[in-house]
């Protein structure tokens, strides 16, 4: 009894946790050096979950998705902290290596599909490709496979469909292709960086679900970088609050919109459109986020906090659990009485 | 897609004519005003007002020269272009046999110039910014500034006399076998090589550079690709359109830079007819050569239009 409790408390996740970040740090280059983007990021994807990163733009979620992906462009570097896929540590591996991961066990999908697929090549070609490089199946073969693949998201004709080229399938279409790409070797982490942003919002809908039944059916991991909270109300299970390069709350998402515990957080949800609401006027937050070289060492929403108190404020605050599985990083968590979203 | 590429290049073909035809007439125009007399040509040494009367009646000299033109037009398109005055060849036989030649001298300096242009443009691209890629573009920028003519000189003194490597002069055909041919055209190949060869290292260097930035190349690393295939498929053939662009340009310059390289390597290709028959007064093969060179323009360009449906699918349907 006490032995087989003991080995489920000390390796509580094993073959659970699909990917892990830990301490992560990234920084740019810039006129004024090298620049902190993201700071100190704990991130964990388990299999089976959809993990939603939610902020506005320039609060490094692209980044942080990048970096997991061991894609940071050539002017930006990991410079602290580890991500680990699959128990396997990436951060430090060489391109060469990292190029064997990318694709078979983690799998990213981006904003714009069109601009995303090579207008040259034929989708299916695109495909097959990742196929026949992580497989080393023969053309036809990974062509074969393909078309599966295209029914799997949906896309009609597939037979048909496979020889064409971008420019000759709508924006919806384009995302599936990459979506096919994404799952063609059976990548246990699915990045999904605004998929749906570029998309009309018909579309949009449908994309989501695509996504939602691919996880299910694969038993993915999935990453969902979104700066609409109404895509994450709908798709995650798990949400991190990023600001400033900072994570400021992590909760299951239930918890998150009705009991937010950032300030940062209650005034995104105020800002969010939602009938129980109508004929209100709708929230915003005053200010800009600011610059990534002026980031504070204390509370960086504090200027732009409603709830912000000079002596409590003014200190670095630490991400601290506020709840089992709910963080938060803010000084004042425990005394606030914040606002969520009405149920 | 076949259908539509026939049709597409039918109205190419189509569009050319009237190209073709203005050229000739051009050229026809600007040998009507020439000092050159071409019954003068062909009488021969001080010969008498009377016998020039008489060659211009014999040749029609005399006739309008719209006349003329359309005569001669007309059997152009039956593929008689005449015979030269000088040669007393049938033109068409004289250029059919130095066509060759000239195009064996363009298609190698081509070769030379893409290895050229496509290794030190790859190379600076995926160095961008580095020192590397300056160093190539200052490369590319000294040799912009080496005319052919200069190039061949310098070429014949280093490697055919300071170091006889190559023979300085001549020409064996390629039915001799590749190796005297490669012999004799290696020197003036480079000649000719090395500007379109500088100017093809920046354009593949731009293009590649643009392409590289693109998502799609985002997405072909994030399927884990390796670099080779990103480089030399994913952004090489949305790279090809402004460099294939440029290498019909630089075709047709070619063809332009022989006739002063093949005088320079006593060549005898279409550059030594065109010279030889401007010095000789022979405008019966120069009409010929010019037809021909107006030809060999538009399909090249022909070409060139062409191979933008291969690279870019997305013009196909349009």
């Amino acid at each position: 009894m006490n032995m087989s409790a003991l080995e489920i408390t000390a390796e509580p996740h094993v073959g659970e946790v699909v990917m892990q970040a830990t301490d992560l740090t990234v920084e740019v280059s810039t006129e004024r050096g090298w620049v902190t983007i993201v700071d100190s990021v704990d991130l964990t994807v388990n299999r089976n979950e959809v993990v939603g990163l939610v902020g506005e733009s320039g609060s490094g979620k692209t980044l942080t998705s990048l970096s997991v992906m061991g894609l940071l462009p050539k002017n930006a570097r990991i410079s602290r902290g580890s991500v680990d896929l699959m128990g396997q540590r990436i951060s430090d591996m060489e391109e060469r290596k990292l190029a064997d991961v990318r694709g078979a066990k983690a799998a990213m999908i981006f904003q714009e599909p069109r601009r995303c697929l090579n207008p040259a090549f034929t989708v299916g070609d695109q495909v097959a490709e990742s196929l026949r490089r992580h497989r080393g199946w023969s053309r036809k073969r990974a062509m074969q496979h393909t078309i599966e693949l295209f029914k799997l998201v949906e896309i009609p004709q597939a037979e048909h469909r496979v020889k064409q080229y971008p420019h000759e399938f709508s924006g919806g279409m384009c995302q599936r292709v990459m979506l096919a790409m994404a799952i063609a070797c059976d990548p246990m982490l699915l990045i999904a960086d605004e998929p749906t942003t570029a998309l009309d919002v018909t579309v949009q809908r449908q994309v989501l679900e695509l996504i939602r039944r691919l996880q299910a059916e694969l038993g993915l991991g999935v990453l969902l970088i979104t700066h609409d909270l109404g895509v994450v109300a709908e798709m995650c299970d798990r949400v991190s609050v990023m600001y400033a390069g900072q994570v400021v709350e992590e909760a299951p998402a239930d918890e998150l919109f009705h009991n937010p515990q950032n300030p940062y957080t209650s005034a995104l949800l105020q800002s969010m459109l939602e009938p129980s609401r109508r004929g209100e006027p709708l929230g915003f937050i005053p200010g800009l986020v600011p610059a990534p070289h002026e980031f504070p060492a204390t509370c960086r929403f504090q200027d732009r906090c409603r709830h912000a108190v000079e002596e409590t404020c003014r200190q670095t605050i630490p991400l601290t659990s506020v709840a089992p599985g709910h963080l938060s990083r803010c000084a004042r968590a425990a005394e606030l009485d914040l606002p969520g979203v009405r149920a | 897609m076949v259908s539509s590429m026939t049709r597409f290049i039918g109205k190419r073909l189509l569009l050319a004519v009237p190209t073709i035809i203005l050229v000739t007439l051009l050229v026809f125009v600007l040998m009507e005003l020439s000092p050159t007399d071409p019954a003068a040509v062909l009488a021969g040494d001080n010969p008498t007002p009377e016998r020039l009367a008489e060659i211009r009646e014999l040749h029609g000299f005399d006739r309008p020269f719209l006349t003329r033109y359309l005569e001669w037009g007309w059997n152009a398109l039956q593929g008689d272009f005449g015979v030269s005055p000088v040669t007393h060849q049938s033109v068409l036989a004289d250029l059919m046999y130095r066509l060759p030649i000239t195009a064996s001298l363009v298609v190698l300096a081509l070769f030379f110039s893409l290895v050229m242009g496509v290794v030190l443009g790859t190379v600076a691209a995926l160095n961008k910014g580095g020192v590397v890629d300056w160093l190539m573009n200052s490369i590319a920028n000294l040799l912009m500034a080496i005319p052919p003519f200069v190039a061949a000189v310098l070429l014949v003194l280093f490697l055919a006399i300071l170091s006889p490597v190559f023979p300085a002069t001549g020409y064996a055909d390629l039915s001799t076998g590749i190796g005297p041919w490669l012999q004799f055209t290696t020197l003036p190949a480079l000649s000719l090589a090395i500007i379109p060869g500088a100017l093809l290292t920046r354009q593949v260097r731009g293009a590649l550079v643009d392409a590289l930035e693109e998502d799609y190349v985002r997405t072909a690393r994030a399927k884990g690709l390796q670099r080779r295939l990103i480089v030399g498929k994913h952004a090489a053939k949305n790279a090809a359109v402004p460099v294939v662009t440029v290498l019909g340009l630089v075709i047709t310059q070619m063809f332009g830079g022989a006739v002063v390289v093949e005088r320079i390597f006593a060549i005898p290709g279409l550059g030594s007819v065109s010279v030889e028959s401007v010095l000789n007064g022979d405008l019966i093969t120069l009409q010929g050569l010019v037809l021909l060179v107006a030809v060999l323009v538009t399909v090249v360009n022909l070409c060139v239009d062409a191979s933008y449906g291969y690279f870019n699918p997305r013009l196909r349907t349009r």
